[in-house]
């Protein structure tokens, strides 16, 4: 083992020692502190040196990583693009009289052809209709509006509600002439 | 001329979590409310969040499931004690009423609805099969 000394450019002190060590097929240079030298081991100006080493590498990891991340979010953002609003569904149930059942079946293919004229004017996209299986005197509407949030003004769903409830009182007899029942404009 | 309603309609706007699937891809769509507790803390409503993922979990793994649907009804509803309370819809799909009542027999159903009943202050719930409109 051959032990060289190597001072240190701004150190009173021999730092580190760098000893080469005999390996079978050369030589392999080892950087440590020989242990007869601990006394004189750095001070902490003479620290800084190496602090700085470890500082620097910390900073440029922080901002590799930072720059990493930000890279990978705008990445995934481009290529998913903005979350989609979430969308407004209208939900409505309509409690039927049972007093009129026979009168029902047919004239409640003309009620939900107002209803779908009503709702269609109000911005929904989509219309089911369907009847609760468990009770049979209670529609159920699902749509689902064109725009999401902000949804419907209240106003214009209070309305829509109204119009509805009228459309169902004013089933029997039945409008004359449902394309102008109620005009789209009307919300 | 009698009215065909026997009571009011009663309306929600429902702002769901995703898209509202095709609804009549399911031969039988179920309706089901659930009414949180009036004036629910935060509390309250973070454990009705998470037991009704856990249901939620389990419905999507149940046979003759077609689809789920679920968001939040905007503002306050009357529950069926005629409290103004929020609540929460979930539109689910199923091959048959049946499906789903072979569903309600399962552990992982009698598990989850067990941690959710208690989050909540009620709950209804229908069947109904579709059509579509427009």
């Amino acid at each position: 083992m051959i032990a060289s000394t190597t001072p240190h450019s701004s150190c009173n002190f021999v730092y580190p020692y760098k000893y080469q060590v005999a390996w079978p097929l050369g030589s392999l240079p080892i950087q440590f502190v020989s242990a007869t030298n601990l006394s004189s081991f750095p001070t902490p100006h003479c620290i800084l040196p190496k602090r700085h080493l470890i500082v620097m590498i910390y900073r440029m990891l922080l901002v590799i990583l930072t720059l990493g991340f930000a890279v990978s979010y705008c990445a995934s953002a481009v290529v998913k693009g903005p979350s989609p609003p979430r969308p407004a569904t209208l939900y409505a149930s309509v409690p039927l009289n049972d007093s009129i059942p026979i009168a029902f079946t047919a004239k409640n293919k003309e009620w939900s052809r107002i209803s779908a004229a009503v709702l269609k004017c109000s911005g929904l996209t989509e219309l089911y209709y369907g009847r609760q299986l468990e009770t049979s005197n209670l529609d159920l509407i699902i749509g689902q509006y064109r725009n999401s949030e902000p949804t419907l003004h209240p106003n214009s769903h209070r309305q829509l509600i109204n119009d509805l409830q009228l459309s169902h009182l004013r089933v029997l007899p039945l409008p004359a002439n449902l394309p102008s029942y109620l005009p789209c404009n009307h919300f | 001329m009698q009215p065909f309603l026997a009571l009011p309609i009663t309306s929600y706007v429902v702002i769901l979590q995703a898209p509202l699937p095709t609804l009549t891809n399911a031969p039988v769509t179920e309706v089901a409310l659930f009414w949180l507790p009036t004036n629910a803390n935060q509390a309250q409503i973070s454990s009705f969040k998470s037991a009704f993922a856990s249901l939620a979990a389990a419905v999507k793994q149940a046979e003759g499931e077609v689809y789920l649907a679920s968001g939040d009804v905007q503002g306050l509803v009357l529950n069926s004690s005629g409290e103004r309370t929020s609540a929460v819809l979930a539109y689910v799909g199923w091959q048959s009423v049946a499906a789903h009542g072979a569903f309600t027999t399962t552990t992982s159903f009698i598990d989850a609805i067990a941690r959710l009943s208690p989050t909540v202050s009620g709950l209804a719930d229908h069947h109904v099969i579709l059509s579509k409109c427009f």
